[in-house]
């Protein structure tokens, strides 16, 4: 392949040879580091092919063996060339495409990133649009080191970050640790302060000064085990603090109001079945729909899959072709019964009822009744609920609260 | 009383060949490098590669004769064809029946 790319470039021709001393002949090019390939026996002579430049240096050998060269056939870059000398807006059209292409080579094209799964894409591109980067921007104006590191600093969650180019497109390749984060946070002196209102039911504390205990009715943000933990001598005075990360098993019973609503009436969307595609072409800011005539729905689902033009596997264009799926459908008025109603709202119920038990909360008590109007047809009560509390927040040590620094 | 050249000669040379072929296997050197023999390397029924050759003596679709520094080899077949031919080596396929070493 390699071969055969580089005689057409190069140039090859097919001749055939006739008369004289063949045999000499092949062996005076082989002597002469001329490479002839496909060569067999024709009737009267042979026929193979040799590169141009070897071809130029056949007539002292021609000469020599007696035979008759004729060229048969002439391949390659060379030839085309001279076949097209006169055709100057061609040659034009190809200085151009050339220089385009180089052109375009100066921007990034397409963002790629890889390696992340908690920090989604949308975020990282927002961030990236934040810093003024986005498709089409040239490549000289990006700071790699500094994008990489700027990453690291938004995004605390990101453990490794390597921005590189590769063509036209810029590659993000991420890695998350969430454990080792937990882990660096779980070392630091910490207090637990609450996340819900309620009263505890139960408490084991593993590390800290517990302030409440089980009976206690807390709220949002109150204190309830210290990160600080107090030395005591033996006459019962403290003489020091020992920081710690507090940590505790509190269960705490609360009220969750619960209000859910289903109108009898409801407006319904029916897809009609009919469905059309158009397909749309963009090239930089301009673009193309085919075919150019309006859409025929009133109201259509649209859905679109965009693939970018590329040249190479990271040479991306701004070339964007897009298939656009156009689905109809009709938005209706249904009425329902108040039974139905009832139906989807003990189904609504269910379905948060197993949400929450999923994330580790005890339903203690339910309390939701379902009362129906003509029109609608409410779920409205409360939750006794019971669940975990305790959030971690960093800790003012006694130094740190007196302005001493740390060594 | 006259000499006869030939069967001297090529007394002598065998001599020579034997004693390179020794040679070159006492100081483990390739024999192609040492003696100058051919190396031919063939592939299933269909493909055949030659190195270390002279030149081609005749050449047609069913009878290819190479000459090399110490004998003419016979490649016969059937709509044999030279993919490259080159200074150092060259490419046969076709169907190969017979590959004959003639002094």
């Amino acid at each position: 392949m390699k071969g055969k790319l580089l005689s057409w470039m190069k140039g090859s021709v097919r001749i055939r040879i006739a008369g004289g001393f063949c045999e000499r002949f092949l062996n005076l090019c082989a002597y002469h580091n001329i490479r002839l390939w496909s060569l067999h026996p024709v009737e009267n002579g042979y026929e193979a092919e040799l590169s141009l430049n070897g071809f130029r240096h056949l007539k002292p050998l021609v000469k020599k063996c007696h035979v008759n060269v004729r060229i048969l056939e002439k391949r390659g870059i060379p030839f085309f060339l001279f076949r097209h000398r006169k055709r100057k807006a061609l040659l034009f059209a190809l200085l151009g495409a050339c220089s385009l292409i180089c052109f375009l080579s100066l921007f990034i094209w397409d963002i790629e990133i890889v390696g992340n799964r908690s920090v989604t894409d949308e975020r990282i591109l927002d961030y990236l649009n934040m810093e003024q980067i986005h498709q089409g921007i040239l490549k000289s104006t990006l700071d790699y080191r500094q994008l990489a590191a700027d990453l690291r600093q938004y995004f605390p969650e990101l453990t490794w970050v390597s921005v590189k180019l590769q063509g036209t497109r810029l590659l993000i390749d991420l890695k998350e640790n969430g454990d080792r984060a937990e882990e660096a946070e779980d070392s630091a002196p910490a207090d637990l302060i609450s996340d819900v209102d309620g009263v505890i039911v139960r408490m084991v504390t593993r590390a800290g000064t517990p302030l409440v205990s089980a009976g206690t009715a807390i709220r949002k943000g109150d204190l309830l085990v210290s990160g600080s933990v107090e030395l005591l001598n033996d006459s019962g005075e403290v003489y020091g603090y020992q920081y710690t990360a507090a940590d505790a098993d509190i269960f705490v019973k609360t009220e969750y109001s619960y209000q859910d609503t289903v109108e009898h009436k409801q407006l319904k969307k029916r897809y009609t079945g009919n469905v059309t595609s158009r397909r749309l072409l963009k090239i930089g800011a301009l673009q193309a729909g085919l075919p150019f005539f309006g859409n025929p729905y009133e109201q259509y689902d649209c859905v679109a899959d965009t693939r970018q033009l590329r040249l190479l596997e990271n040479f991306y264009v701004p070339v964007f072709y897009s298939k656009i799926v156009l689905r109809e459908y009709r938005t209706t008025w249904q009425i329902c019964s108040p039974e139905e109603a009832e139906e989807q709202l003990n189904r609504n119920l269910q379905n948060f009822l197993e949400k929450i038990q999923q994330k580790g909360v005890q339903i203690f008590q339910n309390n939701v009744k379902i009362e129906s109007t003509d029109s609608v047809s409410t779920a409205g009560g409360t939750l006794v609920l019971l669940q975990k509390a305790g959030r971690r927040t960093a800790l003012a040590t006694q130094n740190q609260k007196e302005g001493i620094p740390a060594e | 009383m006259k000499r006869k050249k030939r069967p001297l000669r090529s007394r002598e040379s065998g001599r020579k060949q034997e004693l390179l072929s020794r040679i070159s296997e006492k100081a483990l050197i390739p024999e192609d490098i040492a003696a100058g023999s051919s190396c031919i390397t063939v592939t299933g029924q269909n493909e055949l590669v030659i190195e270390n050759y002279k030149g081609i003596l005749e050449y047609n679709p069913e009878k290819l004769v190479i000459l090399t520094k110490q004998c003419r080899v016979e490649i016969c077949g059937k709509r044999l064809e030279i993919l490259y031919y080159a200074r150092e080596e060259m490419k046969i396929k076709g169907k190969i029946e017979c590959i004959a070493y003639k002094k």
